[in-house]
Protein backbone atom coordinates (compact mmCIF):
# COMPACT_ATOMS: atom_id res chain seq x y z
CA UNK A 1 0.00 0.00 0.00
CA UNK A 2 1.81 3.23 -1.18
CA UNK A 3 1.34 6.22 1.42
CA UNK A 4 -0.85 9.36 0.68
CA UNK A 5 0.64 11.91 -1.55
CA UNK A 6 2.03 14.97 -0.10
CA UNK A 7 2.67 16.77 -2.92
CA UNK A 8 5.69 19.31 -4.07
CA UNK A 9 6.85 21.52 -1.29
CA UNK A 10 5.94 24.86 -2.60
CA UNK A 11 2.47 23.25 -3.10
CA UNK A 12 2.45 22.36 0.87
CA UNK A 13 3.54 25.61 1.99
CA UNK A 14 0.53 27.35 -0.11
CA UNK A 15 -1.88 24.99 0.92
CA UNK A 16 -0.74 25.99 5.27
CA UNK A 17 -0.62 29.13 4.55
CA UNK A 18 -3.84 29.57 2.94
CA UNK A 19 -5.21 27.26 4.97
CA UNK A 20 -3.51 29.37 7.85
CA UNK A 21 -4.92 32.76 6.79
CA UNK A 22 -8.48 30.99 6.82
CA UNK A 23 -8.18 29.77 10.26
CA UNK A 24 -6.89 33.42 11.29
CA UNK A 25 -10.19 35.26 9.38
CA UNK A 26 -12.18 32.54 11.58
CA UNK A 27 -10.82 33.08 14.57
CA UNK A 28 -10.76 36.94 14.53
CA UNK A 29 -14.20 36.79 13.46
CA UNK A 30 -15.52 34.65 16.37
CA UNK A 31 -13.47 36.90 18.89
CA UNK A 32 -14.77 40.16 17.93
CA UNK A 33 -18.44 38.62 17.52
CA UNK A 34 -18.37 37.17 20.90
CA UNK A 35 -16.11 38.66 23.16
CA UNK A 36 -15.01 42.02 22.01
CA UNK A 37 -18.40 43.50 20.11
CA UNK A 38 -20.99 42.41 22.80
CA UNK A 39 -19.00 43.72 25.87
CA UNK A 40 -17.27 46.74 24.43
CA UNK A 41 -17.96 49.85 25.96
CA UNK A 42 -20.20 48.86 28.74
CA UNK A 43 -17.11 48.25 31.22
CA UNK A 44 -17.83 50.38 34.35
CA UNK A 45 -21.90 50.35 34.44
CA UNK A 46 -22.68 48.99 37.61
CA UNK A 47 -26.17 46.58 37.93
CA UNK A 48 -28.34 49.21 38.41
CA UNK A 49 -27.03 51.82 36.05
CA UNK A 50 -28.87 50.15 33.15
CA UNK A 51 -30.37 53.00 31.82
CA UNK A 52 -26.93 54.62 31.54
CA UNK A 53 -25.65 51.39 30.15
CA UNK A 54 -28.66 51.17 27.67
CA UNK A 55 -27.93 55.12 26.53
CA UNK A 56 -23.86 54.47 26.30
CA UNK A 57 -25.34 51.05 23.99
CA UNK A 58 -27.31 53.50 21.94
CA UNK A 59 -24.64 56.45 21.95
CA UNK A 60 -21.79 53.76 20.43
CA UNK A 61 -24.56 52.64 18.14
CA UNK A 62 -25.77 55.97 16.71
CA UNK A 63 -22.92 57.19 14.34
CA UNK A 64 -22.22 53.61 12.69
CA UNK A 65 -25.64 54.02 11.00
CA UNK A 66 -25.06 58.16 10.71
CA UNK A 67 -27.90 58.97 13.32
CA UNK A 68 -27.87 60.71 16.63
CA UNK A 69 -29.45 60.08 19.78
CA UNK A 70 -32.01 61.91 20.98
CA UNK A 71 -33.64 60.38 23.79
CA UNK A 72 -34.45 57.45 26.46
CA UNK A 73 -38.07 56.48 25.62
CA UNK A 74 -38.57 53.49 28.19
CA UNK A 75 -36.76 51.09 30.09
CA UNK A 76 -36.95 48.19 32.01
CA UNK A 77 -34.94 46.16 34.32
CA UNK A 78 -35.31 42.30 35.40
CA UNK A 79 -33.43 40.23 37.65
CA UNK A 80 -33.48 36.38 38.49
CA UNK A 81 -32.59 37.18 41.90
CA UNK A 82 -29.79 38.91 44.08
CA UNK A 83 -26.30 39.31 42.70
CA UNK A 84 -27.62 37.35 39.67
CA UNK A 85 -28.01 37.53 36.14
CA UNK A 86 -29.99 40.23 35.08
CA UNK A 87 -31.38 41.63 32.09
CA UNK A 88 -32.40 45.40 31.01
CA UNK A 89 -33.82 46.39 27.53
CA UNK A 90 -35.70 49.75 25.88
CA UNK A 91 -36.10 51.79 23.63
CA UNK A 92 -34.10 54.99 22.41
CA UNK A 93 -35.08 57.43 20.24
CA UNK A 94 -32.27 58.47 17.23
CA UNK A 95 -32.30 61.04 14.52
CA UNK A 96 -31.08 61.12 11.07
CA UNK A 97 -28.90 63.91 9.16
CA UNK A 98 -32.61 64.58 7.84
CA UNK A 99 -34.33 65.08 11.03
CA UNK A 100 -36.23 61.41 10.61
CA UNK A 101 -37.04 60.04 13.93
CA UNK A 102 -35.88 56.27 14.17
CA UNK A 103 -36.11 54.27 17.35
CA UNK A 104 -33.39 51.58 18.62
CA UNK A 105 -34.38 49.04 20.58
CA UNK A 106 -31.57 47.84 23.60
CA UNK A 107 -31.54 45.32 25.51
CA UNK A 108 -29.02 43.82 27.87
CA UNK A 109 -27.89 41.24 29.73
CA UNK A 110 -26.07 41.33 33.31
CA UNK A 111 -23.56 38.58 34.24
CA UNK A 112 -23.46 38.56 37.88
CA UNK A 113 -20.12 36.47 38.03
CA UNK A 114 -18.58 38.43 35.70
CA UNK A 115 -20.22 41.91 36.60
CA UNK A 116 -20.02 42.74 33.11
CA UNK A 117 -22.87 44.08 31.05
CA UNK A 118 -23.18 42.29 27.51
CA UNK A 119 -25.13 43.77 24.53
CA UNK A 120 -28.14 41.01 23.74
CA UNK A 121 -29.80 42.73 21.10
CA UNK A 122 -29.27 45.85 19.71
CA UNK A 123 -31.47 46.97 16.11
CA UNK A 124 -33.25 49.56 14.43
CA UNK A 125 -37.23 49.36 14.99
CA UNK A 126 -39.11 49.41 11.43
CA UNK A 127 -35.94 49.37 9.48
CA UNK A 128 -36.54 50.38 5.90
CA UNK A 129 -33.94 47.46 5.47
CA UNK A 130 -36.00 44.94 7.49
CA UNK A 131 -37.02 41.64 6.52
CA UNK A 132 -40.69 43.09 7.83
CA UNK A 133 -40.90 45.60 4.93
CA UNK A 134 -40.86 43.08 2.15
CA UNK A 135 -43.70 40.67 0.99
CA UNK A 136 -43.88 37.19 1.76
CA UNK A 137 -43.46 36.34 -1.85
CA UNK A 138 -39.78 38.46 -2.18
CA UNK A 139 -38.69 36.57 0.26
CA UNK A 140 -40.51 33.29 0.16
CA UNK A 141 -39.03 29.85 2.45
CA UNK A 142 -36.83 28.48 -0.36
CA UNK A 143 -36.03 31.58 -2.35
CA UNK A 144 -32.41 32.49 -3.71
CA UNK A 145 -33.17 35.64 -2.98
CA UNK A 146 -33.84 34.99 0.67
CA UNK A 147 -29.75 33.68 1.07
CA UNK A 148 -28.95 36.34 -0.44
CA UNK A 149 -31.03 38.95 1.32
CA UNK A 150 -29.85 37.10 4.83
CA UNK A 151 -26.12 36.79 3.83
CA UNK A 152 -26.48 40.75 2.99
CA UNK A 153 -27.88 41.30 6.02
CA UNK A 154 -25.02 39.39 8.07
CA UNK A 155 -22.58 40.82 6.64
CA UNK A 156 -24.06 44.86 6.73
CA UNK A 157 -24.47 43.99 10.44
CA UNK A 158 -21.02 42.84 11.24
CA UNK A 159 -19.50 45.78 9.05
CA UNK A 160 -21.52 48.13 11.16
CA UNK A 161 -20.51 46.22 14.65
CA UNK A 162 -16.59 47.10 12.92
CA UNK A 163 -17.47 50.20 12.21
CA UNK A 164 -19.25 51.17 15.86
CA UNK A 165 -16.24 50.31 17.00
CA UNK A 166 -13.61 51.83 15.01
CA UNK A 167 -16.12 55.55 15.46
CA UNK A 168 -15.85 54.88 19.30
CA UNK A 169 -13.49 57.77 19.65
CA UNK A 170 -14.16 57.91 23.53
CA UNK A 171 -14.22 54.41 25.09
CA UNK A 172 -14.77 54.05 28.71
CA UNK B 1 -4.83 12.94 0.01
CA UNK B 2 -7.17 11.24 1.86
CA UNK B 3 -5.76 9.95 5.15
CA UNK B 4 -6.93 6.59 6.48
CA UNK B 5 -8.96 6.28 9.57
CA UNK B 6 -6.52 3.82 11.88
CA UNK B 7 -9.10 2.11 13.21
CA UNK B 8 -6.08 0.10 15.50
CA UNK B 9 -6.11 3.11 17.71
CA UNK B 10 -9.61 3.42 18.12
CA UNK B 11 -10.29 3.70 21.88
CA UNK B 12 -13.73 1.22 22.35
CA UNK B 13 -13.93 1.41 26.22
CA UNK B 14 -13.55 4.96 26.03
CA UNK B 15 -16.19 5.33 23.73
CA UNK B 16 -18.61 2.72 25.44
CA UNK B 17 -17.73 4.17 29.05
CA UNK B 18 -18.51 7.75 27.61
CA UNK B 19 -21.75 6.66 25.91
CA UNK B 20 -22.91 5.48 29.24
CA UNK B 21 -22.12 8.85 30.74
CA UNK B 22 -24.30 10.26 28.82
CA UNK B 23 -26.72 7.79 29.25
CA UNK B 24 -26.86 8.22 33.16
CA UNK B 25 -26.27 12.03 33.50
CA UNK B 26 -29.41 11.70 30.94
CA UNK B 27 -31.49 9.81 32.79
CA UNK B 28 -30.20 11.61 36.14
CA UNK B 29 -31.92 14.79 34.47
CA UNK B 30 -35.45 13.22 33.43
CA UNK B 31 -38.20 14.07 35.75
CA UNK B 32 -39.05 11.06 37.23
CA UNK B 33 -35.96 10.34 38.22
CA UNK B 34 -34.83 13.77 39.39
CA UNK B 35 -37.21 14.80 41.67
CA UNK B 36 -36.54 11.24 43.82
CA UNK B 37 -32.79 11.95 43.77
CA UNK B 38 -32.28 15.31 44.10
CA UNK B 39 -36.07 17.17 43.78
CA UNK B 40 -34.86 20.57 45.99
CA UNK B 41 -32.10 21.29 43.38
CA UNK B 42 -33.92 20.04 40.55
CA UNK B 43 -37.22 22.48 41.56
CA UNK B 44 -35.05 25.53 41.96
CA UNK B 45 -33.60 24.89 38.90
CA UNK B 46 -36.67 24.29 36.39
CA UNK B 47 -38.10 27.47 38.62
CA UNK B 48 -35.04 29.54 37.46
CA UNK B 49 -35.87 28.07 33.88
CA UNK B 50 -39.03 29.38 33.96
CA UNK B 51 -38.07 32.68 35.47
CA UNK B 52 -35.35 33.23 32.78
CA UNK B 53 -38.27 32.36 30.05
CA UNK B 54 -40.53 34.27 31.46
CA UNK B 55 -37.81 37.51 31.57
CA UNK B 56 -37.12 36.76 27.68
CA UNK B 57 -40.96 36.64 26.83
CA UNK B 58 -41.82 39.82 28.58
CA UNK B 59 -38.10 41.06 26.45
CA UNK B 60 -39.97 40.09 23.33
CA UNK B 61 -43.26 41.39 24.05
CA UNK B 62 -41.63 44.45 24.56
CA UNK B 63 -39.76 44.87 21.84
CA UNK B 64 -43.42 44.19 19.27
CA UNK B 65 -45.18 46.45 21.28
CA UNK B 66 -42.41 49.10 20.50
CA UNK B 67 -42.07 47.55 17.07
CA UNK B 68 -45.65 48.31 16.51
CA UNK B 69 -45.20 52.41 17.83
CA UNK B 70 -42.55 52.36 15.34
CA UNK B 71 -44.70 50.84 12.66
CA UNK B 72 -47.29 53.53 13.00
CA UNK B 73 -44.87 56.33 13.10
CA UNK B 74 -43.22 55.24 9.91
CA UNK B 75 -46.86 54.87 8.10
CA UNK B 76 -47.69 58.51 9.44
CA UNK B 77 -44.28 59.82 8.55
CA UNK B 78 -43.11 57.88 5.66
CA UNK B 79 -40.10 55.89 5.88
CA UNK B 80 -36.89 57.52 7.16
CA UNK B 81 -33.75 58.67 5.13
CA UNK B 82 -30.57 57.44 7.23
CA UNK B 83 -28.18 59.05 4.37
CA UNK B 84 -27.47 60.21 0.92
CA UNK B 85 -28.11 56.63 -1.78
CA UNK B 86 -30.07 54.99 0.93
CA UNK B 87 -32.04 52.36 -0.69
CA UNK B 88 -35.35 50.96 -0.28
CA UNK B 89 -37.05 47.51 -0.26
CA UNK B 90 -38.66 46.96 -3.70
CA UNK B 91 -41.61 45.91 -3.25
CA UNK B 92 -43.39 46.48 0.63
CA UNK B 93 -45.94 44.68 2.39
CA UNK B 94 -47.43 46.47 4.63
CA UNK B 95 -50.44 44.35 5.78
CA UNK B 96 -48.02 41.75 6.38
CA UNK B 97 -45.73 43.55 8.20
CA UNK B 98 -48.02 44.46 10.91
CA UNK B 99 -50.05 40.94 11.23
CA UNK B 100 -46.65 39.37 11.35
CA UNK B 101 -45.34 41.63 14.33
CA UNK B 102 -49.18 40.73 15.94
CA UNK B 103 -48.82 37.23 15.46
CA UNK B 104 -45.63 37.08 16.72
CA UNK B 105 -46.97 39.04 20.08
CA UNK B 106 -50.19 36.37 19.99
CA UNK B 107 -47.58 33.52 20.07
CA UNK B 108 -45.51 35.36 23.41
CA UNK B 109 -48.54 36.46 25.32
CA UNK B 110 -49.73 32.37 24.51
CA UNK B 111 -45.97 31.70 26.10
CA UNK B 112 -46.24 33.29 29.10
CA UNK B 113 -49.79 32.63 30.10
CA UNK B 114 -48.15 28.58 30.06
CA UNK B 115 -44.81 29.48 31.78
CA UNK B 116 -46.97 31.37 34.43
CA UNK B 117 -49.16 28.38 34.68
CA UNK B 118 -46.21 25.97 34.82
CA UNK B 119 -44.81 28.04 37.82
CA UNK B 120 -47.70 28.04 39.91
CA UNK B 121 -47.86 24.16 39.32
CA UNK B 122 -44.16 24.17 40.54
CA UNK B 123 -44.47 26.49 43.57
CA UNK B 124 -47.82 24.28 44.62
CA UNK B 125 -45.40 21.27 43.93
CA UNK B 126 -43.16 22.62 46.44
CA UNK B 127 -45.28 23.40 48.97
CA UNK B 128 -46.92 20.26 48.85
CA UNK B 129 -43.30 18.82 49.61
CA UNK B 130 -42.86 21.23 52.48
Amino acid sequence: MNGPSKGTPLRRLVIRVFAGAILCVLSAYALFTFLIYPFYGLRGFDREQYEAAIMKAAKDFAPSESLAVSSLIRSRFEALGENEDAYAWGSVSLLSPRGDRVYLWVSLKWYGSWHRWRRDSIFIMADPRDRLFYAESVLALGSFKKTIYAIQNYRRETLRQVREVLLDRNPS
Amino acid sequence: MIRRLKTDSFKKPALVGGLLLVFVLGLANFPDFALRLYPDSFLDGQLRRIRRNTIRIQGRLDCAEATLSALDHVRENGLPHFHEGFSYPSETGEKQTTRRVKAQQTADYAELTELDYLRQRLGRLRKNDE
